[in-house]
């Protein structure tokens, strides 16, 4: 692992934020706290994703795919009367098991078609979903055993659970960044063959971050699935969100250990504010909104020089150079 | 500026010191909406028929609770109709707005996922569009929902057509794959199986489709006397139009729910007659309401002049929700949630919307399901009997002009 003491300083403001968090769920109210759980939560999705998306360069649109089943393993696995925790560590792993299979035939695509490869598992899992009533409920969904206790500490549970989420998820990214792993990752994202040619084994770093980016995504779905304590396939397979997870990362900053973060609660601030105060049109406006910010900050907030935003520069001619940004 | 200026309109009544006579609190409702989204035009139903009832109880003066003239008010936020959004909504209305009393989120999935929150708190919840047992199937004390299960539907059908077509033996069921139009069917072809019908053909179809004629030819072959299809109002739009295309017919022919609505008949014009139909309410089946609008038919009345069209099962069963909340606060005298909650699972409610009595599990377990019938253009109600409009007319016009 490489660890400089600029990014040994970017940790630690990273670990600081996710503690303040934490302290802050003892003074926050329960609506705070529902909203800081679901940030929490999209976080997660958007580290899962940042691993595939940002540093392999594979454009992923199976993040809610791995979302549903880590949601549907938890709803299944605790209406056995296990214990939560054990449901939610079967959520992982079904999502790194469902991932290593997927990931084995869809990563031979590349580009548009590795992205209509992975949108077609989300479709195909909620059709599962949907059918197979005697695992899954059907259509009309499944109940979870509710976890017991006042408002205040079920509140305050689920999002510290959600934070340690998001915490693992940074943390991984982290690993990733600065080790051979990440590097590999990188070569593939700028010329897979190249990185063929030079000694990277491709297909079991594509393989290993399509996995980790599941388990990490379905394990999310598993304590998602908890707190709602009732799921059904057009809740855990939502195709807005699968297409929402990517955009927020691009608004963060792809392939940086903060742009997820930060990416994520841009997003949901930008999306509440538009939401109030263009109750008609918000669809529509958020739209040209991102569309907006991806043009002129192609990088996202993370990978732009700001000093040179004006002159737009161009995302391509960075990533040429060594990346020392994080 | 808004908050300015209540802010500004607040200080002002502090200034000249409202009177505490003038100032009995509003009570309020809170109320999550889909009101974009997927959800958004059944979400903008669910609040029309919120708005009836708050301006119809607010019209006669409020409620009487404590000695004191309460007004409500109907607290409400957009939940964009995603169900996780829906909680947070929900999260928010009994913490930052310290609401007494819910309105469930539209649908089953979303009103079991809020429940289990409200449930949390002790807050009750009343659900105006959540049909499905397995929703109530964990005896919440809090949630109550209007609409009494899909299986009285259909036996009330079967019943019927038993009765009234005892001829009929074979019935066909094609149903959309969701999860109403699932549920419906399911329950269609139990209760047929239990009294005895042949069923000759139970499939699903997905949704978005638009050619049907595989499924058609298939029932057509198998002659049967009773076809069932259940779906969204423009696929059986497309359904009917096709059965006639191929010469389909049958002694009876039910879809649900689209013939309630005015769109069905306007589209497929000549087609749709003698088409049968069932609902969970429908202003002709005149019940009488002594606590707000008086009749179905007045309230169908108030609710074309506010909205300039007919209500349907869905604004008349929101505004039922928060009639019954209504009536069971005035009684309690209290806003006390244990009180309510007493009175609500004891009552049966009359109203316009016919009785509504929360069972064992917080259903509405009153079984007053319609069976309906469209005849020369007018939607006729056939059963229940004290109801009745007209009698059963056998066959469909096997094809359109």
């Amino acid at each position: 692992m490489i660890l400089d003491r600029t990014f040994l300083l970017k940790i630690a403001v990273g670990l600081a934020l996710f503690a303040l968090a934490a302290f802050s769920a003892f003074s926050l109210d329960n609506y705070q706290l529902q909203v800081g759980t679901s940030l929490a939560m999209l976080a997660v999705l958007c580290y899962a994703w940042n691993l595939v998306g940002g540093y392999m360069g594979y454009p992923s649109l199976a993040t809610i795919t791995f979302f549903g089943i880590g949601a549907y393993t938890d709803g299944i696995v605790q209406n056995l009367d296990q214990a939560i925790g054990v449901a939610w560590l079967a959520a992982a792993i079904a999502g790194a098991a469902i991932a290593l299979l997927l990931g084995a035939a869809l990563l031979r695509l590349k580009g548009h078609y590795f992205a209509i490869g992975t949108i077609a598992t989300l479709e195909v899992a909620r059709e599962i979903a949907n059918n197979w009533d005697a695992l899954t409920g059907g259509a009309i969904g499944l109940n979870i055993p509710i976890q017991m206790g006042s408002p205040e500490f079920v509140g305050r549970f689920f999002f510290l659970v959600m934070l340690a989420l998001a915490v693992a998820a940074f943390l991984v990214t982290v690993v990733v960044d600065r080790t051979r792993f990440g590097f590999g990752l990188r070569c593939i994202r700028q010329n897979e063959q190249a990185a063929s040619m030079v000694g990277i084994d491709v297909v079991r770093y594509k393989v290993a971050a399509f996995v980790l980016s599941g388990a990490l995504s379905a394990a999310a779905g598993g304590v998602y699935a908890s707190m709602v304590a009732y799921i059904e396939p057009k809740d855990a397979f939502n195709l807005v969100k699968t297409i929402e997870i990517p955009v927020m990362v691009m608004l963060g900053g792809m392939g940086t250990i903060f742009g997820p973060l930060i990416g994520s609660a841009f997003y949901v601030v930008l999306n509440e504010f538009v939401w109030a105060n263009f109750i008609n049109w918000h669809s529509g406006i958020l739209g040209l909104i991102i569309v907006g910010v991806i043009y002129f900050l192609p990088g996202g907030v993370l990978g732009t020089r700001w000093p040179s935003a004006k002159g737009r520069m161009p995302m391509r001619a960075r990533a040429a150079q060594p990346r020392t940004t994080a | 500026m808004n908050r300015f200026k209540s802010a500004l309109a607040a200080s002002l009544c502090i200034a000249i010191g409202a009177s505490p006579a003038l100032a009995a609190e509003t009570l309020k409702i809170g109320a999550p909406l889909a009101l974009t989204g997927r959800l958004a035009d059944a979400g903008q139903k669910s609040k029309q028929g919120y708005d009836m009832c708050v301006e119809a109880v607010n019209e006669k003066g409020g409620l009487e609770v404590g000695g004191e003239k309460r007004m409500l008010e109907l607290v409400t936020y957009d939940y964009q109709s995603e169900t996780n959004k829906a909680i947070e909504i929900v999260q928010r209305l009994v913490n930052v707005d310290k609401v007494p009393f819910l309105l469930s989120p539209y649908g089953s999935g979303d009103t079991k996922a809020a429940g289990v929150v409200a449930e949390r708190y002790g807050v009750p919840m009343v659900a105006a569009a959540a049909a499905t047992p397995s929703v109530f199937d964990q005896k919440f004390k809090n949630l109550f929902g209007i609409l009494f299960p899909n299986k009285m539907i259909t036996e009330a059908e079967v019943a019927y057509y038993k009765q009234h077509a005892p001829d009929a033996k074979k019935v066909a069921v094609l149903a959309l794959n969701s999860l109403y139009p699932k549920g419906i069917a399911a329950d269609l072809a139990a209760s047929a199986k239990d009294a005895g019908y042949d069923v000759v053909f139970d499939q699903i179809y997905s949704p978005n489709t638009t050619d049907f004629s595989n499924a058609l030819t298939q029932i057509k072959s198998l002659e049967p006397d009773w076809i069932y299809a259940t779906g969204y109002t423009e696929d059986l739009i497309l359904i009917r139009r096709q059965m006639a295309d191929l010469g389909l017919s049958a002694p009876i022919v039910t879809m649900t729910a689209g013939p309630a609505y005015p769109e069905f008949a306007s589209n497929v014009q000549q087609l749709a007659d003698n088409v049968t139909t069932n609902s969970w309410w429908h202003q002709n089946a005149n019940y009488k309401d002594d606590f707000i609008f008086g009749t179905s038919q007045a309230y169908n009345e108030a609710f074309n002049k506010r909205f300039g069209r007919d209500a349907t099962y869905l604004e008349a069963a929101a505004t039922a929700s928060c009639e019954t909340l209504a009536i069971a606060v005035a009684e309690a005298n209290s806003t006390d949630g244990d009180a309510v909650r007493k009175i609500m699972h004891e009552k049966t409610f009359q109203t316009f919307y016919g009785p509504i009595h929360f069972g064992e599990t917080g259903q509405n377990d009153y079984n007053a399901a319609l069976v309906m019938q469209i005849q020369d253009g007018e939607l006729l109600v056939l059963a229940p009997e004290e109801l009745k409009q007209g009698a059963l007319k056998i066959g469909v016009p096997p094809a359109g002009n």
